[in-house]
């Protein structure tokens, strides 16, 4: 196991399943449900025979009863395409109170959140994919469901690094061209870019019928911005450094943060995205355990 | 501006400390790594207005504090007229006091005159500013100056005091010019405290020029006049002229030429109850006056025959200037206007001879003799009023005789003779005769003072008509030029005697030499007024102007009055007074000129310093300002107001606080 996947955090997690919020396209059986009719034990609906039809799946009894053919049906069920997206930016190198230690950061966060998520879809026989969006470097793993394929994909989270500038929005355009078949998509970023192409990115992911969830990472000094002496803030992501003196900016800083925040809020409320914002300094297992407890059936 | 703790403000350059504060904490900067730049560039896109004036308006009023701080701790002065006392303390003040009549002016709610109110103020702004600042006092009466050990003695010195002279001063400015120059005096401060009467600053003397010339050569120097030229309303001035006791069937009167003036002419007229003195006895005369002058000629009061000499003073009731109230005269039988002439040319020694032998008062018995140079020894120096010197320059015995003959108070005009000598005598000597082709006109004269002076109606005399073809040139120094011919070459001018007066004309009588005879009015007058200036030393009764005699002259007289009496003896020269010794009468009075309201234009002013630096106060006879102040409260009130204005801006703003807990609060809320 990789460090970023605790046992007691998986075992406290392992009874609770997620479940997709739609039905999916899988390839095999699974425990979600499926676009098609299928043989499971959940009934689903009468039909009138048709030539041609299996008949072994005729209702004897409805025929004992009415003398008609009538042919039950029954849900299918199949598995979860996972789709990880995480966001590799500079910004995902800030941590905990200005921290940029290893462990410490939203980058260090969000393995622990993708890779328990990634270890306990596998766990229930659904595919995990991972993509990673950063503007200069892109890693795309399709979705599998083998375990080796979960092995590649946790040893490929250990190696990521937080640099350069976002490349969110284009990562999520790619991941909806690229993933053809429903798929729930999980972002995992500080949501740092720009937000009207945020929306187009979350607008293609759920035309191509996809479900969408955000963790959105942020820290408490982001918002806060408490500082009383001139800083010089030297930009992660590779902009030119600001000398600033705080107080004479804190107010307007807080203002566009606030505004940030109520317009990705109503972003993803048009865009019926499963949003969830996360403070780095709360546990994962807590914001796991409330994720996966909120998409029970 | 100025400080009387100036050593403070070397403090000054601590008011830069906030920005200096600024600038450090600019520098000890921490570096953070930050990820959401993105926030950044906006605010400070947003701040880049309000908020960076905001921050720019702590740092102003932070060093607004500290500049008011120590501005208040370093005590400034400053005074109703900005910068007044811009500089800083000089290292000598000259104060130039007009003690003339009409600064006794005084205003009647207070009751201080325009004299009084000037010392007051200036003792006050010399007190405050010019704690080590020598001090000096240069006074009309005496032109004289006198280092005064601390600002409040100019309350106290008996050279401040009232006089009844006029003022001259041009006179006392030439004295400040050459005790700067004598003195090396620094940095100076000159004021000047005046009414600016015309008569009194002879703004059209050829002496300015000089001034303004030397003054302009000084560094350091700066010019104050506190002037005091509003004109006090109501104020009634009384002067008598022409004294002279006469017999009558009945016995005898006095008679004499009464003269009320009003200085302001509202068109109403105004009864005034005159007070007449004579030998003691006090009898009233009523008159109206309507108009600016009361003019009563001739106006006669019975008097015992056996009174043939005696004393008088004409009073008015008490009005803004006390100075001007009284009027003394005295009386006696009229002496004979004795003149002599000493000509070496017979037709002009007529023309003088009869000039001076023709008097126009009846009353008076005039006799003029002519004598050839060779007849020196005939003149009669005791008894002679009036020495017309139409011949060479007189030598040894008879130049000294001619010496104490001015000495003692009389008069001489020296004519030019026919041939000049090089002998000279009180700084002028004859040079040649000048024959003019073009007839010369006469381009300047004295018409406030001299010969040539206006009448007492105030009438120039026709001297535009005079023509002169001929005159003599004359070298001098130290002299007073009455008039002037075209080309520069002076006609009339008055040497330096210590009593008495001596003139010098350059032209004579004539056809051959100018149209004196023709336009016989302005030579008769000149010759006139020598006269009656020569005559007022001789006889027993004299009237005399206050300031015209000497500083001692006066300890032996006996007062005639009880108001004389109150003269301290030191004092008599200035003050006017009726005394006696031996046999002879003197009556000191105000000299007339003061009696014209007429004051000096403001371009005059301007013009009279221009180049200098100059600074022009205006005040008037009993204000309470003053001329300068302790200003710290105001600093201190400015630095109280600089911290309330930081402590404002620097208050949290209730917006930024809310924005804070809504964005934390919709934060915790969404998680």
């Amino acid at each position: 196991m990789r460090h970023f996947i605790e046992p007691n955090v998986v075992s406290r997690l392992s009874g609770l399943a997620l479940d997709a919020r739609m039905p999916m396209a899988g390839s095999v059986s699974g425990r979600h449900r499926s676009l098609t009719r299928g043989s499971s034990l959940e009934f689903s609906e009468y039909r009138n025979y048709v030539p041609g039809d299996d008949t072994r799946r005729l209702d004897w009894r409805a025929w004992g009863r009415s003398d008609r053919f009538y042919i039950k049906e029954f849900e299918a069920d199949t598995n979860l395409r996972l789709c990880l997206v995480m966001d590799v930016s500079g910004s995902m190198a800030y941590g905990s109170r200005g921290s940029q230690q290893e462990g410490a950061t939203k980058l260090d966060y969000a393995r622990f959140l993708c890779g328990t998520l990634a270890y306990l879809v596998a766990g229930q026989g659904d595919a995990v994919g991972l993509s990673c969006a950063g503007a200069d470097f892109r890693l795309e793993i399709p979705p599998r469901r083998n375990a080796a394929h979960l092995k590649h994909i946790l040893d490929e989270m250990s190696k990521l690094k937080a640099e350069g500038e976002t490349g969110l929005s284009e990562a999520l355009h790619a991941v909806a061209e690229k993933v053809s078949q429903r798929a729930l998509i999980v972002i995992v970023s500080d949501l740092f870019t720009d937000t009207d192409a945020l929306r187009k990115a979350f607008q293609h992911l759920r035309f191509r019928r996809h479900d969408v969830a955000v963790f959105h990472l942020l820290e408490q000094n982001e918002i806060e911005f408490e500082f009383d002496r001139p800083i010089r803030f030297v930009d992660l992501e590779g902009a030119p450094p600001m000398l600033v003196d705080p107080t004479t900016m804190a107010r307007q800083y807080r203002n566009a943060v606030q505004t940030w925040l109520e317009d990705v809020t109503q972003i993803v409320r048009n865009t019926a995205v499963d949003y969830h914002r996360v403070s780095i300094h709360e546990h994962y297992a807590e914001v796991l355990a409330r994720f996966l407890l909120a998409r029970k059936k | 501006m100025t400080f009387l703790q100036p050593f403070l403000l070397f403090a000054l350059p601590l008011i830069g400390l906030p920005v200096l504060i600024h600038l450090v904490n600019q520098n000890r900067h921490r570096t953070v790594h930050w990820g959401a730049t993105m926030f950044l560039v906006q605010a400070k896109r947003m701040a880049r207005g309000m908020a960076r004036l905001r921050y720019l308006l702590i740092l102003v009023s932070r060093m607004l504090a500290i500049a008011g701080l120590i501005f208040a701790i370093s005590r400034p002065m400053t005074g109703g007229w900005l910068g007044l006392t811009a500089g800083g303390a000089p290292e000598t003040t000259l104060v130039l006091l007009d003690r003339s009549v009409s600064m006794e002016a005084h205003d009647p709610s207070t009751r201080r005159s325009k004299r009084e109110t000037a010392l007051q103020k200036l003792s006050e702004l010399i007190q405050n500013t010019g704690r080590n600042t020598e001090l000096v006092l240069f006074d009309s009466v005496s032109l004289t100056h006198r280092t005064v050990r601390s600002p409040a003695d100019l309350l106290e010195l008996p050279q401040t005091g009232p006089s009844d002279t006029a003022a001259d001063i041009p006179g006392l400015l030439q004295q400040a010019t050459e005790y700067i120059d004598g003195n090396e005096t620094g940095r100076t401060d000159v004021w000047i405290c005046s009414d600016l009467r015309k008569s009194d600053w002879d703004a059209s003397g050829g002496r300015w020029e000089v001034i303004r010339r030397q003054l302009e050569q000084r560094e350091g120097l700066r010019m104050y006049l506190l002037s005091y030229s509003d004109e006090i309303e109501d104020n009634l001035a009384v002067s008598v002229s022409g004294v002279h006791r006469r017999e009558t069937s009945d016995g005898a009167e006095l008679l004499m030429d009464i003269r009320v003036n009003r200085n302001a002419d509202s068109g109403l007229a105004a009864n005034v109850p005159l007070s007449v003195v004579i030998d003691g006895a006090r009898s009233a005369l009523n008159i109206s006056v309507s108009g600016s002058e009361f003019v009563r000629n001739g106006h006669a009061i019975a008097i015992d025959r056996e009174s043939t000499s005696g004393w008088g003073r004409i009073e008015l009731p008490e009005d803004s200037n006390p100075a001007d109230n009284i009027y003394r005269f005295v009386y006696a039988e009229s002496p004979v206007q004795k003149t002599v002439v000493v000509s070496d040319t017979a037709g002009s020694g007529e023309y003088l001879r009869l000039a001076a032998g023709t008097t126009s008062d009846r009353s008076q018995l005039a006799e003029a003799k002519l004598l050839t140079p060779d007849q020196v020894e005939l003149i009669d120096w005791k008894q002679t009023a009036l020495l017309i010197w139409q011949a060479p320059l007189p030598e040894n015995q008879v130049s000294g005789q001619l010496r104490e003959f001015v000495e003692s108070g009389r008069c001489v005009i020296f004519f030019p003779p026919e041939i000049p000598t090089s002998k000279e005598l009180y700084g002028c000597r004859w040079t040649a005769w000048k024959s003019n082709d073009v007839p010369l006109k006469i381009n300047r004269w004295r018409t406030e003072t001299g010969l040539l002076s206006n009448t007492g109606s105030g009438m120039p005399l026709p001297l535009g008509e005079l023509n002169f073809y001929r005159h003599c040139g004359l070298e001098s120094v130290r002299v007073n030029v009455l008039g002037s011919l075209d080309g520069g070459d002076s006609l009339l001018l008055r040497a330096f005697s210590d009593r008495g007066a001596v003139y010098y004309c350059t032209s004579l009588p004539g056809t051959r030499n100018s149209t004196f005879i023709d336009n016989g009015v302005v030579f008769y007058v000149m010759i006139q007024r020598a006269l009656a200036r020569g005559t007022a030393a001789l006889g027993n009764a004299q009237h005399l102007d206050c300031g015209t005699l000497g500083e001692f002259e006066g300890n032996n007289w006996q007062p005639l009055d009880d108001l004389s009496e109150r003269v301290l003896v030191s004092a008599r020269s200035s003050r006017a007074g009726l005394y006696s010794i031996d046999h002879t009468r003197y009556a000191l009075n105000r000299p007339l000129s003061e009696d014209s309201s007429q004051i000096i234009t403001d371009e005059t002013v301007a013009s009279l310093f221009h180049g200098l630096d100059f600074t022009r106060l205006d005040d008037s006879a009993g204000s309470t300002s003053a001329l300068a102040s302790e200003v710290w409260r105001m600093f201190l009130v400015l630095m109280i107001v600089a911290l309330m204005a930081e402590s404002l801006l620097c208050l949290p703003d209730r917006r930024t606080g809310s924005g804070k807990t809504n964005a934390v609060a919709d934060f915790v809320s969404t998680r």
